[in-house]
């Protein structure tokens, strides 16, 4: 199967006949990575899924009025961040919970998710990682595990890379006292 | 140079891989859920995605109405049970008075009660637009 190019991808996609053929291809290129990114942030497989679908819906209804001034990877990875914390906002609101306790609820659904394949340490990684601010969390994950460079990390969260390269130093910091404390 | 060992000792310990795994066979069914969700979504129609988007605020709009609905009939109730209160206080005068009930009573009374519910203005227009003669008025009382 021939590899297109995210423009390519794109302009298949505004032709009506090649719409749903082009949709598709999208989705099969960056699905593993953008449910990764979703998962990392909301812990939850269920959660995870139904923010992905969500996701997945708005791309295919905003990619007619895709600008293209980011890349298409860092369109879509927007958008999934949106969501995800979104998501996570609307159940702050519907349960009426401080942010602190939404992220302990995520660790404990951690302890007890059966798709979760970690040993006793990336647990305690894990653990460490929800104890962030929501916005260090997400800048960490993208360092860390999928390597983004700043520079498009700033594209996907409109954060100067100053700011990026501080909070993934401070999230690192973090992580290392509380793993020292476990 | 420092290495990652160097900055993040126990973090470099740990296996740099996700934990997270997904349920069997989930991307394969994935892209036709969505695809159903997409057909969804487009069957809606525009005036019922409007009409959604519009129910909070009619539900807000429909609320403050019977609010102001309620609030002004409870004021006109209060209102008019004042106005029946003042008459009531002078019929009761009236019948328990009876016997002794003479025209200055009355119009010592009508006048408390006229001071009450009519300014002076009112008062002049409604002595000029009944054409009664003030002249007749002070010689009578």
């Amino acid at each position: 199967m021939n590899e297109y190019s995210d423009k390519e991808l794109v302009l298949l996609f505004r032709n009506e006949d090649s719409k749903h053929f082009a949709y598709n291809l999208i989705v099969k290129k960056y699905q593993e990575k953008l449910y990764s990114h979703i998962r990392k942030i909301l812990i939850s497989h269920d959660d995870t899924d139904d923010v992905f679908q969500n996701t997945l819906l708005k791309v295919f209804t905003g990619l007619e009025s895709f600008r293209e001034e980011a890349g298409l990877y860092t369109w879509l990875y927007r958008i999934a961040t949106n969501e995800s914390i979104t998501f996570l906002n609307q159940k702050r609101r519907k349960y009426m919970l401080p942010i602190v306790d939404v992220e302990k609820h995520l660790s404990n659904t951690l302890e007890s998710d059966p798709f979760f394949n970690g040993d006793e340490l990336q647990l305690k990684l894990q653990t460490a990682i929800l104890k962030l601010p929501e916005k260090q969390r997400i800048v960490f994950n993208m360092k860390y595990f999928d390597d983004i460079k700043y520079e498009e990390m700033s594209e996907i969260l409109k954060t100067s890379v100053g700011a990026l390269k501080a909070s993934y130093h401070h999230a690192i910091k973090k992580i290392e006292k509380y793993l020292d404390t476990v | 140079m420092e290495t990652s060992e160097d900055i993040y000792p126990k973090l470099s310990k740990i296996n740099k891989v996700q934990p997270f795994r997904t349920p069997d066979h989930y991307f394969d069914s994935l892209i036709s859920r969505v695809q159903d969700k997409i057909a969804t979504e487009k069957e809606i129609s525009f005036f019922e995605k409007v009409l959604s988007k519009l129910n909070l605020q009619i539900t807000l709009v429909i609320s403050i109405s019977i609010f102001i609905i309620i609030t002004y009939i409870g004021v006109k109730m209060i209102s008019s049970d004042k106005s029946i209160s003042q008459n009531t206080d002078l019929v009761s005068m009236i019948d328990n008075h009876i016997y002794s009930f003479d025209d200055y009573t009355l119009m010592n009374e009508m006048d408390d009660q006229m001071s009450n519910t009519l300014q002076n203005n009112d008062t002049i227009n409604f002595l000029v637009n009944d054409n009664i003669d003030e002249s007749l008025l002070s010689n009578e009382y």
